[in-house]
């Protein structure tokens, strides 16, 4: 515990391509997960629900 | 930063947009199951009501046949009928055909016949008419005959009647002769005979007044009788014919029509009732 330093100074990237590449893969994730969301409102006019199966 | 967390850190970013990419193509290529359920729907809906109308109209189509095919049979059943009719007819026509055959060959050979005996009666007929005109012609020459030998005696007779004449005249001539040879003065004056020259006897044209006319009844009509002779034979009007019948006296017939070939005169002195065939004649 000691080890861990308690001052709250403000945190520094240490590298700024592992940050480059840690954004590119969270932009990545949100850009499909936008594009499923679209494409289920589009195409099924819900988003969460279940669809009815067809009677 | 360690190793180990920089590793980490490359192969996440990686992994991620690997995954990502994988989505994104299996979303953005998977099947719109909601039009497509919405289009077989709606085929679904217009194949039912498709349906529908076909059903409605096979069974109108049925009901048009049913009635088509009532409507055949009742017509199927009045030309059977017809047709039984009309073999009923056709058999009646044959029967007749058959009958009237029969007649006509009766007919027929009744015809023959009758065409055999006008045949034979033609024949009759022209022997009959040659017959007759020879008799005519007989009878012509004959009446030329009598005409000659009545002319003949009238002229023989107006010969005598001449020469009693001309006798007399030489009578008185031989008479007054002697008178003249016996004393008596002779006159100076001629004497004339007291009887006349007559001219001498001329031979007579045509009929005589004395000629003999002889014909017969053919025809009686109440009191116009009608005689087969006429002004060709010498008959004239009001001639007196006397009528016989086997030398009995029937009447007598005053001529009041004269024809070439017949005469026709009023009946007088009625003791019979004349008959064709009678006789006519001028004299007895």
């Amino acid at each position: 515990m000691d080890d861990v330093p308690t001052t709250t100074s403000k945190v520094k990237a240490s590298s700024n391509l592992y940050t480059a590449l840690l954004s590119l893969a969270c932009g990545s994730v949100a850009a499909t997960a936008g594009f499923v969301a679209y494409k289920c409102l589009f195409v099924y006019g819900t988003l969460l629900k279940v669809v009815d199966s067809i009677h | 930063m360690s190793t180990l967390t920089k590793i980490l850190i490359v192969l996440l970013s990686l992994f991620s947009i690997f995954l990502c990419g994988t989505i994104v193509t299996y979303v953005g290529t998977a099947k719109n199951y909601k039009q497509a359920y919405e289009q077989a729907q709606t085929e679904i809906v217009s194949l039912r009501q498709t349906s529908t109308s076909y059903k409605t109209q096979l069974e109108e189509k049925q009901r048009q046949m049913q009635e088509l095919s009532d409507k055949l049979d009742a017509e199927m059943s009045k030309l059977k009928s017809e047709k039984t009719k009309l073999e009923q007819d056709v058999k009646n026509a044959e029967r007749d055909k058959a009958v009237l055959d029969e007649k006509v060959q009766n007919l027929a050979s009744a015809a023959l016949k009758f065409e055999g005996t006008v045949s034979g009666m033609e024949g009759s007929l022209k022997e009959t008419r040659g017959e007759l005109d020879k008799a005519r012609a007989d009878a012509i020459k004959l009446s030329k005959n009598l005409n000659e030998i009545t002319s003949s005696l009238e002229e023989k007779m107006v010969q005598i009647d001449t020469l009693t004449t001309e006798k007399k005249r030489l009578l008185e001539e031989k008479a007054k002769l002697e008178n003249q040879l016996s004393g008596k003065a002779p006159t100076a004056e001629t004497t004339e005979p007291i009887t006349t020259q007559s001219d001498k006897a001329t031979p007579a044209a045509g009929l005589t007044p004395g000629t003999i006319l002889k014909g017969k009844v053919t025809a009686i009509e109440g009191k116009l009788v009608t005689l087969s002779i006429g002004t060709a034979d010498g008959v004239e009007k009001d001639m007196i014919f006397h009528v016989t019948r086997n030398d009995t006296f029937v009447c007598d017939i005053r001529i009041t029509e004269v024809d070439s070939e017949a005469s026709a005169g009023t009946l007088q002195l009625v003791q019979q009732s004349p008959q064709v065939g009678d006789v006519a004649s001028t004299t007895w």
